[in-house]
């Protein structure tokens, strides 16, 4: 089910109408839970049975973790890895797997031809695959006692509003949110709504409406595109990336509100960032943290040397990279950021700091630097493949001739949204939406969503799912 | 054991914003409903009334419609604009026949679909508009194979069932829900030197496409339409031959169950029909497809009843004269 469905907002409406009846709190978080299986049944019924196994498989193991030691320990975990990354593997990288590997025979002269690989990928498999393997690993690592609610374990692995795209919460913030009872109130509704609002104009609007139309004709025909174009396309690609993804957890941030709980921010206004250390503390913050917790951190981080260090990096950042999608290209994706993160550290080490606490324009600069290898990386995250995306990055580069692509009078639609989005970013940088808000005057606070809805209702129903369900 | 930081729970007070929000959302709504309730009027004092968007989605509710006789309409937006469905159901004291005709989308693919079905017995009206029955490229049973790939997604999903019914109900109330009034237009007349038009289209809840040309420039239609008759490669002998094998195929596997299959080619006038007649002889094709498929047949040219309508456009007729078509048509399903 998508936020920007009609169906969903009858779904929300009825859900919010039982919330608010005076029922005991552990009915409410019943309620809860069954309209969460409800919300994940209503894209394919038969894969709640994954949601499930998965919930059942953590909870148990790390119940049973309590009591061992040692060796029967690490089985435990064992467990627990190998059903959530199994699932995983399976749904996610049977195909690309399987399709590797025939080439490899093939490449070896062996003619192997598999069965038809047709697996339907379960939507939000990465998420909340990535949310009940923290828990168990922080029971193992005993940062956690077991909870003895499996009512509110449950309820922590499907919540519905961070369900299939994040932010991927951790037990430690939202199991204890579990013990006393949500009170919902006119705030909270109030700013919940107001966050709903924000969230699908983002992504109807400014993603689907202004910058898709682009960024799937400059992508789809990028052997054409010269410079400028390819420019351009990428620009809308990461301004619509950023609105989609950054729209969908305003969204879930919201909707939690809504029903009293607070779930992490997943976004810092990432265009912003000097350097690909702060980029990353700024995007999909949830699955960074994720990642520095339990992979970067346990293969060493920066305790074993600087040559480990980059080697933890690049680790790090390609296992991110293939987190994001089943293709070679994510791998170039989160290699390039790699790369990113291990040049900045050349950097920093040769010239110190200059470039983040050298007056106003180094920084701003840098920025602007940050984001045009921020957006050469995206170019590998959105081609269909691997020759259009040499193709556009050649282009890109001034190494390739090529056309204007673009439909009259959307390069001036790109460039201002682009102007408007960096400028917000980095006006808002050390700042947090709630505090902006705050400032607003009131009629402005109005008009702002009045606008908003004005320009929701005549949107055209295209329909697009969030680009992170398909991860 | 070490300690985690605690939830940030929203009585920190950090992650809200204070402010009279019930007032607030009320006076938002009051602007909003009134900025809106003002674009709907405008429309609806033009005329305009509310349509479908015609997406998948609906296509899909419609294939849902279907019940094991039903009377089934598969073709182009030529039958989709020239028979009514409400209207050939009264007449042939039936429910309603269901629109399952698709702008540029091969009827082939659908049948075949109907005819995989095992419980379906019903009759279906199979449109064979020339250029895209016997298009060589297979561009137009790609777009069928499409929506077919997409209504079995949707047949997986209870929220796209259950969305698209409320979508459908709220396009076919609001008329500015219509895509030709939506934002996306409205910016591009900011772009394009290209002012918001009053459509000649309208799509009803059955997806029958009611047209009125009298507003468009008739002269600019006809020779698009003509046009797009003469564009892409027409099939040949033996694509006509395997085409009407495989009509022959699906229409037994439907007639086996106690059902109907009958082909039509809707009425064509002016240049078009010239273009048509020329690029697709009948006695190449439709003449052999009718032969080779054994199937009942009705060619406009061959009935009078059928014969006497005039295409604005060359080849759609509008709202009134669909009608009157769809009464004439009715006998021959009889």
């Amino acid at each position: 089910m998508l936020f920007n469905s009609l169906v969903f907002f009858v779904f929300l409406a009825l859900c919010l109408a039982l919330y608010a009846l005076p029922i005991p709190w552990r009915l409410k978080k019943l309620e809860l839970l069954v309209f969460s299986y409800l919300f994940y049944a209503a894209w394919n019924p038969p894969f709640v049975a994954l949601l499930a196994l998965s919930t059942v498989v953590d909870w148990t193991v790390a119940k049973r973790m309590a009591g061992a030691v040692g060796a029967a320990r690490r089985a435990l975990l064992l467990v627990s890895l190998s059903v959530n990354l199994g699932l995983l593997g399976y749904f996610k990288y049977g195909g690309f797997l399987l399709e590797n590997f025939q080439l490899l025979l093939a490449g070896l002269g062996v003619d192997y031809r598999p069965p038809e690989w047709s697996i339907v990928l379960p939507v939000g498999i990465s998420f909340y695959t990535f949310q009940t393997l923290s828990y168990t690993i922080d029971v193992y690592r005993g940062d956690m006692r077991p909870w003895s609610s499996f009512l509110d374990f449950a309820l922590f692995v499907s919540f519905f509003p961070q369900l299939v795209a994040g932010p991927i919460v951790r037990a430690a913030h939202f199991l204890p949110q579990c013990l006393t009872p949500r009170r919902v109130t006119a705030v909270q509704l109030g700013w919940g709504g107001a966050l709903l609002t924000l969230g699908l104009f983002e992504k109807v609007i400014l993603a689907d409406m202004l910058m898709a139309p682009v960024a799937d004709r400059v992508f789809g025909l990028a052997e054409f595109a010269g410079f400028t174009s390819a420019w351009l396309g990428t620009l809308a690609f990461s301004a619509q990336i950023f609105f989609d993804f950054a729209g969908y957890s305003t969204c879930a941030i919201g909707i939690a509100t809504m029903l009293g709980f607070a779930i992490p921010r997943n976004f810092r206004f990432p265009y912003a960032a000097v350097g690909f250390s702060d980029f990353w503390r700024r995007w999909h913050v949830s699955l960074s943290s994720w990642l520095r917790d339990y992979l970067y951190i346990p293969l060493g981080g920066n305790r074993k040397g600087r040559r480990r260090t980059l080697i933890n990096l690049a680790i790090t950042m390609l296992l991110g990279g293939l987190w994001h999608g089943a293709a070679w290209r994510f791998l170039v994706w989160g290699g390039l950021h790699g790369l990113y993160l291990v040049g900045e550290r050349a950097v920093r080490r040769r010239w110190g700091d200059v470039w983040w606490n050298g007056g106003r324009a180094r920084p701003i600069a840098a920025a602007l630097g940050t984001y045009a290898l921020v957006c050469l990386a995206w170019v590998f995250f959105r081609a269909a493949d691997f020759g259009s995306a040499a193709q556009l990055s050649l282009a890109m580069l001034g190494a390739r001739e090529g056309h204007w692509v673009l439909l009259r009078g959307t390069a001036g639609i790109v460039v201002a949204v682009t102007v408007g989005l960096l400028t917000v970013h980095w006006l808002m940088r050390e700042r947090t939406l709630e505090e902006l808000a705050r400032l607003a005057p009131r009629w402005v606070t109005v008009l702002a969503l009045a606008a908003m809805w004005i320009c929701l209702a005549l949107a055209p129903g295209d329909d697009r799912a969030f680009i992170y369900f398909q991860f | 054991m070490k300690i985690l930081p605690t939830a940030a729970d929203l009585t920190d007070g950090d992650r809200l914003v204070d402010a009279p929000w019930a007032r607030l959302f009320a006076i938002a709504a009051l602007v909003a409903l009134t900025v809106l309730a003002a674009w709907e009027g405008y429309w609806r004092r033009h005329g305009v009334g509310p349509s479908l968007s015609d997406i998948d989605a609906s296509w899909s509710v419609a294939r849902d419609w279907v019940e094991p006789e039903s009377i089934v309409l598969v073709g182009t937006s030529k039958i989709q604009s020239a028979l009514d469905p409400e209207l050939l159901g009264e007449r042939l004291d039936e429910e309603a026949a269901i629109q399952l005709a698709l702008i540029n989308g091969s009827p082939l693919p659908i049948l075949e679909h109907l005819a995989r079905d095992e419980e379906f017995r019903g009759t279906v009206v199979v449109d064979v508009s020339p250029r895209i029955f016997f298009d060589r490229e297979l561009r137009h049973e790609r777009r069928s194979r499409a929506i077919l790939e997409a209504y079995r997604a949707y047949r997986t999903s209870p929220g796209d069932r259950i969305d698209a019914r409320l979508v459908m109900t709220v396009e076919s109330s609001l008329v500015l829900r219509r895509a030709e009034f939506s934002l996306r237009r409205v910016l591009e007349t900011w772009t394009k030197p290209r002012p918001l038009q009053i459509p000649f289209a309208r799509v009803r809840f059955d997806r029958f496409r009611e047209l009125d040309f009298s507003r468009l420039d008739l002269a600019v239609r006809r020779s698009t339409q003509t046009a797009i008759l003469a564009a892409g490669e027409p099939a040949t002998a033996q694509d006509v031959a395997a085409l009407a094998d495989r009509t022959r195929r699906a229409a037994a596997a439907i007639e086996r169950r106690g059902g109907r299959v009958l082909l039509a080619l809707l009425p064509v006038t002016g240049s078009a029909r010239e273009a048509e007649e020329r690029l697709f002889p009948r006695g190449d094709y439709w003449q052999e497809l009718v032969e080779k498929s054994g199937l009942e047949a009705v060619h406009f040219a061959d009935y009078p009843e059928l014969g006497a309508f005039e295409c604005p456009d060359g080849v759609h007729l509008e709202a009134d004269q669909a009608r009157r078509f769809t009464e004439a048509f009715a006998t021959h399903l009889e």
